[in-house]
Order: C-alpha cells, then sequence, then structure tokens
C-alpha cells in the first residue's frame, strides 16, 4: 500500500475513548477540519489533512472504542470503516498511563492487517507515575512502529507524521497473533477453506478467527467474496470447531479468544513496562481519587452533581436567553426597517414575516447551543460526565433511560432543539432514539406563555399549582413513554452499563472551543437550512390565499380574515370535527397548527384570530373567558404539552436519529397521545360536571 | 458393510484414520491405513473405493490418498464427536481412560445427531450454569460409586452437606462482585452471563483471574465503582451479580 508522491494517504485515528485522540487529531491536522456525515455510518467522524513533503495525509478520526466487537454502535462503525476503507495508516492512540488495556484494541488492529503506527500519548503523565513503557521494546515486542506525544501540548506531532509518513511508504510487516494452539488450530481450518475466496478486505485469518467467533457481521461480508456453497461450508466447519473449542476449554471461542488478546495485550505490556510493574498506581491515592470522594460521595455526590447540572442550565439558558432576547431584538428591528423601505404586499411579508422572522427564528438557537456545548464538552473532557452518569443510574435505569440521558432531558426544560443535539452524550443509539422520541415532553420554555395565557384566562387563583401539575406531568409522561418504549420498538439486549470513570483532566481552551464550534456548525448547515425552508413554508400557508382587497373591515380585523381565510385557517376549519370532540373550535386548531413554527407562537396567532392587536394579552384573557371554559382551557394546555414537538425539533431529531421515519414516528405519535388524552380528559371531566 | 445413513461406520473409521494419518506425516497410503486399522490391505481398497464413489475421497490406485473437503469435514466431524464423547465418559462420568476410549469409539457412530446435542446441552450446561454447574458435577464425582473418593473420605460425609450449604449460598447471596464492601479486593472466578455481556465485559478487562477492587457504590446504591489495573469503571448491580469472585485478604 506505498503512497505515490502524488495521491494522497489515508490515515485513521483509532483508540480508546479518553486517550487523548482528539487532541493528537488537532495536532495532526491544525485548523483544517470538519466534522462530516460520513457515508454509510450512524456517527461523525471528524476529517482533516495535513501535507509532509509532496503528499497529503487525509485524516479521519474514529469513534473511541475500547475493542472492536459488534456489541456497541461505536465499535461496529469504527470497524466497518477500517474494513470498507482500508487506510493507509492507522495511528492508534494509546495511553501510556494505562498500557494494557489499550493494547487490547491494537492486539485487534494488528489481527485485521492494519498498518498500525502506536501513538504512545500521554507519555508527561506516565514519566510522572513511573509507568512510562519504553517504547523501543514495545516496538520490538509488537512489531510495529511506536511514537511518543503529549497530544494536549502537541508534542511529538511532527515524529508522528513522520512516521505515518514512513510506514506509509513502507508498511510493518503484517503480525501473526497467536491465540494457542487449540485455538490456532481450528482458526487454521477454517482459514483452509478460504484458500478460493477473492477480494477480501482482511487477511484470511481474520475473518477465520472472527467466523469462529461467530461474527454476523464477517460473514455478511465474505458473501461477496466466495461462493454459496463455500460459504455454507466455511459457516459449519466455523460452528464445529467453535463446538470443540467449548467442549475443549470449556467456554464459548469468542469469550477464550478475548482472554488470549488481554493475555497478549497484558504480557507485551509488562515487558515493554521498564520496571516491570504494570500501571497499578502507587498505594498514595491519586489526584483523581480524591476527587471523587468527595464528587461520589454518598452525602455531597448528589447535592453536587444538582449544581453541576444548575450550573448547565443557567449557563445555556441564564446567559442565553438575554443573547437569544437581542438576537430577537435586532430581527425586530430589521424587519420593521425593511417593512419601511418596501412596499406594502406579498414581497413585504415573505422578506418581513418569511425570510427575517425565519432566520432570526433559527439564529436564536445559536447562542443556547453553543452554551450548552460549551458546558457538556467541559464536563465530557474533564470526566465529570461518566460521574454523572454514575451519579444518576440508579434512578434513570429504573425508568429505562441511561445516566447519561439526566442531560439532555434537563435541556429540554430549557428547549428541545439543542436538548436533541444534547443525546450525543449517549453512546448506545437505543438510549439516544429514546431519550430523543421522550423529550418534548418535557416542557420547553416556548410552551410557558401558552401555559401562562391559558392559567391566567381560567386558574387566576392557582397559578403555580396548576403550572407545577404540568410540568409533573410531562415528567410523568416521558417517563411511560420512555418504559413503553424500551419495551416495545426499542427493546433490545440490555447492553451492559460497563462504563470507565477516566482520571480527571483540565480541558484545554482549544479542544472545547471546537467541539462548540463543531456543534453550532454542524446546527447551522444542517438543521438550520430546513427550519428556514419550513418557516416560510409555514409563512405561506397563513399567507394564502388572500381575502378580497376590497374587504371594507378595520385594520385590525383584517389580520382576523387574512388568517381564517388563508390554508391554515381553512385547513383548522377542516380540522375542526377532530377537534371537537376535545372541547376545541376552529381557531384553537388552527393556533396550534401555526404553533408548529415555534409554541410561542400559539399565543399570537390566539390573538390575530380575535382580532386582537400584538401584545394585549390582557384583552386576549378576557377573550378566552368569554370564548371558552376551564375544561377546555385545561384541555389547551394538556394538548400543548404533548402533541407533535415544533417543526425546528422535528428537524433536529430527523438528523440527529438520521431517521425521517422516527421523526415523523414522534410527530405523529405524540399527535395522536395528546389528541387521546385530550379527548378522555374533556369526555370524563364534561361526564363529571 | 452395512451402509447406515450415508456412511457406514466402519468408513467413518477409515476417514478418521486417514485424517489422523494426514495429520501425523502429511500422506497417508494404503499400507499406513491398513496397519492403523489393524485390517488387510484389500479391505482398505475396498472400502477407498467406496469412499472414493461417494466424492469423500480421492483415490487412484498406486497413486497418495486425498481427502477431498467433503471427506474432511466429516473425519473432523467425526473427530470432534470422539473427542466430546470421550471427554464426557472420562471427565463428567468418571470413567477410565480405557473403557472411555473405547466406548467413545462405539458410540461416536451410533448416537443420533439429536442425542449428541442434548448430550452436548447437557455438559455445557453442567459447566457453566450458575447455580448447579460445577457444584453438581464435583459432588457426583465426590459421590461416584468406583469408591476412589468413598475410600479416602467416608468420615466426611457430613462435609459433603456442609460443603454443598456453603455452596447454594454462594450461589444465591454469596461472594459476587456486587457483594463486595468498598476497599474489598477479589479476584474474579467466573462470569455467569449471556455471551454478549460476558464478551463486553471481558472487552473492558474483567476476565477470570483478575484482581479487582470495590471502590464505592453510588449513592443510589447501583451502579457501583470498581478499579482494576489500574483504572476504575461504573457498573450495574445486575452485570455485578454474575461476577463470581473470590475474596483477597489484603
Amino acid at each position: 500500500m506505498a503512497a505515490s508522491a502524488s495521491s494522497s494517504v489515508r490515515v485513521a485515528l483509532a483508540g480508546n475513548p479518553n486517550v487523548g485522540k482528539t487532541c493528537i487529531f488537532n495536532a495532526l491536522t491544525g485548523a483544517r477540519q470538519h466534522v462530516g456525515n460520513y457515508p454509510g455510518v450512524t456517527v461523525d467522524v471528524a476529517t482533516g489533512s495535513f501535507g509532509l513533503g509532496e503528499t497529503r495525509f487525509e485524516v479521519f478520526d474514529l469513534p473511541g472504542t475500547y475493542s472492536l466487537t459488534p456489541h456497541s454502535d461505536d465499535e461496529r462503525e469504527a470497524r466497518r470503516m477500517l474494513i470498507r476503507d482500508r487506510p493507509d495508516v492507522v495511528v492508534n492512540v494509546i495511553d501510556a498511563t494505562n498500557l494494557e488495556r489499550n493494547l487490547y484494541l491494537t492486539v485487534q488492529l494488528l489481527e485485521m492487517g492494519l498498518n498500525t503506527i502506536l501513538a504512545l500519548n500521554m507519555s508527561d503523565e506516565a514519566m510522572e507515575l513511573g509507568t512510562m513503557p519504553d517504547s523501543a521494546l514495545l516496538s520490538q515486542v509488537l512489531g510495529v512502529p511506536v511514537v511518543e506525544t503529549v497530544g494536549s501540548r502537541g508534542k511529538g506531532a511532527d515524529a508522528l507524521k513522520r512516521a505515518i509518513a514512513a510506514a506509509a511508504a513502507a508498511p510493518s510487516p503484517a503480525q501473526r497473533i497467536s491465540f494457542g494452539r487449540d485455538a490456532d488450530e481450528q482458526i487454521a481450518r477454517i482459514e483452509a477453506l478460504l484458500e478460493t475466496a477473492t477480494g477480501l478486505p482482511f487477511p484470511g485469518r481474520y475473518a477465520a478467527t472472527k467466523l469462529l467467533e461467530g461474527d454476523e457481521e464477517i460473514a455478511r461480508t465474505l458473501e461477496q467474496a466466495v461462493s454459496r456453497e463455500d460459504l455454507t461450508g466455511l459457516l459449519e466447519q466455523a460452528e464445529m470447531a467453535g463446538d470443540y473449542l467449548h467442549h475443549l476449554l470449556g467456554d464459548a471461542p469468542e469469550v477464550l479468544l478475548a482472554e488470549s488478546r488481554h493475555g497478549i495485550a497484558s504480557g507485551a505490556a509488562a515487558e515493554a513496562t521498564r520496571n516491570g510493574r504494570m500501571g497499578r498506581r502507587t498505594a498514595a491515592p491519586s489526584l483523581t481519587q480524591k476527587i471523587d470522594n468527595v464528587v461520589l460521595n454518598r452525602f455531597f455526590g448528589l447535592p453536587i452533581f444538582a449544581l453541576a447540572m444548575y450550573v448547565t442550565f443557567w449557563l445555556t439558558f441564564g446567559i442565553g436567553s438575554p443573547v437569544m432576547g437581542l438576537l430577537e431584538r435586532v430581527f425586530g428591528w430589521l424587519g420593521s426597517a425593511a417593512a419601511s423601505v418596501l412596499p406594502h404586499g406579498p414581497v413585504e411579508s415573505l422578506i418581513v414575516d418569511g425570510i427575517i422572522g425565519g432566520v432570526g427564528g433559527v439564529l436564536v438557537f445559536v447562542p443556547n447551543i453553543a452554551l450548552l456545548f460549551l458546558a457538556i464538552s467541559f464536563m465530557e473532557d474533564s470526566g465529570y460526565m461518566a460521574r454523572a452518569a454514575f451519579l444518576v443510574d440508579g434512578f434513570m435505569h429504573r425508568i429505562g433511560l441511561h445516566g447519561r440521558s439526566f442531560i439532555p432531558m434537563l435541556i429540554g426544560f430549557g428547549c428541545t432543539v439543542p436538548a436533541v443535539m444534547a443525546t450525543r452524550v449517549l453512546d448506545n443509539r437505543r438510549d439516544r432514539l429514546t431519550t430523543m422520541m421522550v423529550l418534548p415532553l418535557m416542557s420547553c420554555g416556548a410552551r410557558l406563555p401558552i401555559y401562562l395565557l391559558v392559567i391566567g384566562a381560567f386558574f387566576p387563583a392557582n397559578r403555580a399549582l396548576v403550572l407545577w401539575f404540568v410540568y409533573v406531568l410531562g415528567v410523568l409522561l416521558a417517563v411511560g413513554l420512555a418504559k413503553l418504549l424500551r419495551a416495545t420498538i426499542l427493546r433490545g439486549d440490555n447492553t451492559p452499563f460497563v462504563m470507565e470513570l477516566p482520571p480527571y483532566r483540565m480541558p484545554t481552551a482549544r479542544s472545547i472551543a471546537l467541539h462548540v464550534w463543531q456543534r453550532v456548525r454542524h446546527y447551522l448547515l444542517k438543521a438550520a437550512t430546513v427550519i428556514l425552508a419550513f418557516s416560510v413554508i409555514l409563512w405561506f400557508l397563513s399567507y394564502y390565499p388572500r381575502p378580497p382587497a376590497s374587504a371594507p373591515e378595520a385594520p385590525e380585523h383584517a389580520s382576523a380574515s387574512a388568517i381564517s381565510g388563508s390554508a391554515l385557517g381553512v385547513f383548522g376549519r377542516t380540522i375542526e370535527p377532530a377537534l371537537k370532540p376535545l372541547g376545541f373550535d376552529w381557531r384553537i386548531g388552527t393556533a396550534l397548527v401555526g404553533a408548529l413554527g415555534a409554541k410561542e407562537i400559539f399565543v399570537a396567532q390566539m390573538g390575530m384570530l380575535f382580532s386582537l392587536g400584538g401584545d394585549e394579552s390582557g384583552e386576549l384573557t378576557d377573550r378566552l373567558r368569554e370564548s371558552y371554559d376551564p375544561v377546555t382551557g385545561l384541555g389547551i394546555i394538556l394538548f400543548a404539552l404533548v402533541m407533535a414537538p415544533c417543526i425546528p425539533t422535528f428537524v433536529m431529531v430527523r438528523r440527529e436519529s438520521r431517521s425521517t421515519l422516527w421523526a415523523l414516528g414522534q410527530f405523529a405519535g405524540l399527535t395522536a397521545l395528546a389528541w387521546v388524552l385530550v379527548l378522555a380528559f374533556n369526555q370524563v371531566a364534561r361526564l363529571l360536571t | 458393510m452395512t451402509l447406515i445413513g450415508t456412511i457406514s461406520e466402519s468408513l467413518e473409521d477409515y476417514l478418521e484414520a486417514i485424517y489422523q494419518l494426514q495429520e501425523d506425516g502429511g500422506t497417508a497410503r494404503v499400507s499406513d491405513i491398513a496397519t492403523a486399522r489393524g485390517v488387510s490391505m484389500a479391505s482398505v481398497c475396498q472400502a477407498l473405493q467406496r469412499l472414493d464413489r461417494d466424492g469423500y475421497v480421492h483415490y487412484t490406485a498406486h497413486e497418495t490418498l486425498q481427502l477431498t473437503d467433503k471427506g474432511l469435514r466429516l473425519a473432523q466431524n467425526v473427530r470432534s464427536r470422539h473427542e466430546f464423547l470421550h471427554r464426557f465418559l472420562s471427565e463428567i462420568l468418571g470413567v477410565d481412560e480405557d473403557a472411555a476410549e473405547r466406548d467413545a469409539c462405539a458410540l461416536e457412530h451410533h448416537l443420533s445427531t439429536e442425542t449428541l446435542s442434548h448430550l452436548v446441552a447437557f455438559t455445557q450446561f453442567m459447566e457453566s450454569s450458575p447455580c448447579l454447574g460445577g457444584s453438581i458435577s464435583e459432588r457426583f464425582r465426590e459421590c461416584e460409586p468406583t469408591g476412589r473418593v468413598m475410600h479416602h473420605e467416608p468420615a466426611s460425609l457430613p462435609g459433603h452437606h456442609r460443603g454443598r450449604a456453603g455452596r447454594w449460598r454462594g450461589s444465591a447471596e454469596g461472594p459476587t462482585l456486587a457483594s463486595l464492601q468498598p476497599g474489598e479486593k477479589a479476584r474474579v472466578v467466573h462470569i455467569h452471563a449471556r455471551c454478549s455481556i460476558r464478551q463486553r465485559l471481558v472487552d473492558m478487562g474483567i476476565l477470570p483471574g483478575v484482581e479487582v477492587e470495590m471502590v464505592r457504590k453510588a449513592p443510589l446504591g447501583d451502579p457501583v465503582e470498581v478499579r482494576l489495573k489500574g483504572f476504575s469503571l461504573s457498573l450495574r448491580l445486575n452485570e455485578a451479580l454474575a461476577i463470581e469472585v473470590e475474596r483477597l485478604k489484603d
């Protein structure tokens, strides 16, 4: 796989989580990087490049994994990329303070016949701890080049670049990993049947090993390389060999082989560690242990967690909201400026309400997202995130969620859009989907104006109580729905919650800034455009068709007849029969549909539908009281709580779940749930009163 | 020579012999097979012709003998059946070596696939079932009728019961990772879990023989933090319950 001077060399970064892989990536690629959707992969992969001499090196950063078994999403994706793309060089970033566990992944990379280089990262820490392995010895033991690096300070980056170039030019010879006599014998038997295979994207021995482990994904890969009959023969042979080993050695082959890999990793680590003592840290408790004694303390742990969550929430919304308000004012000003120069009519309305309003509606989320990810990145990079999950998992697990789901759920009380993005803290797709699906039930800030309006109209004496009830109801519904999803469509193997509690490390400003920028950029590029398109469409529906221009109405009545005559109003009237049993009329229906753009629009639309001017909410309260009763009022609140999330959330869920189906399912499912709940509530309440 | 199913038992034995010879020396000649099986060369030729006709070997006179893929697979199949039965007889039942070898040879041809697979499943169950597993086969061997154990342990019979009670308590509430108190150290003995969970644990370094220390339980009691090989892991009680350990004195 020698690279000619003109073509680019593809370099993959692999390694355990929390080993400073991102730092190495930054040190290698500098600013020339972006997070892209890697085709066919459901995880984000950062890619970047650097040049050395006349060669360009394309670097892609695989998800951090401990292993390459097909049991978790990240590992499966990382392996797929390694198999499909056959990178010219794989840089395996290793935490030098924790050599043995890190080498377990290395062994698997070598098995795959990948041209591997080890980057012995955090070598400064290992030196301090006195557990620094001898890199020359390690290189000799494993038969691959080893480079010492300190990613956080960019040390060793040049040496690593040179090593990558050298490895690309002259790959180190493939290693043969031995699993012991019995297993090797069985593997050889399977491998012998693979002689006819053509175009295998990995060594035959690797395929044989994986078949022995019952790896279905590899078996599928083989379908292209061997004939049907040969594959059947292979699978039979593999099963037989597996049974044989199981009888002989008393355990399933995948466990036996994993144990061998650990043995190899452990042996190599022991041999390469100068003082012959593996990374068992000295008896004196490390700083991490001291911090954990406080942060995970039985009494202080949860209060500290609550404080951390409060700070996160405050940062996202306490600091974010004034900025949001500022942005809104800027866009309001832009809108009126545009209105004053443009001739009155559809173009003006399109630009002012549709585009400027739409862009403003998209950009208001940016401060929230940036600040939220500032907090999340800090917690992730410092190592606190794993502790947070550790602290609340006992509770979250009982309701069918993961400890880490807590953060998106909390953020959901502020705004669902960044909350959906925050589900990225979850590694497992099922956990992510479950959390995403129930997130809209956390009453977001935009729904507060609806609650306040209706509560003000019908329950002025019990404001706090009713409001509290609505929030609690949302949480209870979310818990119920999460349990339901976990018991039905999102059921599945309960993936064990085996999570590393990594040593605390001071996050670098650079890596946090990079994370924040990546998320904001991702939002702007991937979601904002679609949200904008939807808001223009929604504007269009509420503007056309126009009422006849000659209508002799007072100006403030014009808005009411305009919206009631528009497509939206017509739609509201059309669905009225479906809303009648809920105690709603077409006006509520129209306003609820309009609120799909953003929930708080409901208030403005009700105002327009009652032919009121902009902010006369006091008057609107009276009109509501005249037109409806408290049962309908509670119905509105209930419906607004449960109904389909706003369009930006829909777009975000579609983007983050990478599935239109899930987004549509959520949209339809929650609306149906809202309909059924309010129907039941309304009918029962009317019977009783 | 009567054919049972697709291939007769002695033909299976021939295949096995050829396979063994190929493995030992590389080539199998008719005379070698005759010696190995203790029959005449004529019988060997006759058998080889049948095997050739049925596509198990490539056999033409005066050339070395080659197992076809089909033949190889069958031979290996016979071999692993043989090895399993031998192991079952000698290790689980405690039959002595020679008898186990002889009976394995006889049984390997006559047991139906169904019986064999049930026997395999039973063995697996005996060896790995979390509650009964090792204890039953161990006790069986202790009580087996050969007197091998009995003769030096008649006095320890009450001990059996003590031992048994201990075992049972052990599997119910006893030394699992979950039962360790913060600060206690232990060595992993066995992981009683489904394969996918076990693999996950093994991937993270929890495997038999490894020393672990219980660091703390979460304020809500679940999950727990354990330290091993210089790093910390968090596991749910559910998984910790599946990890059998033996306590270590500090």
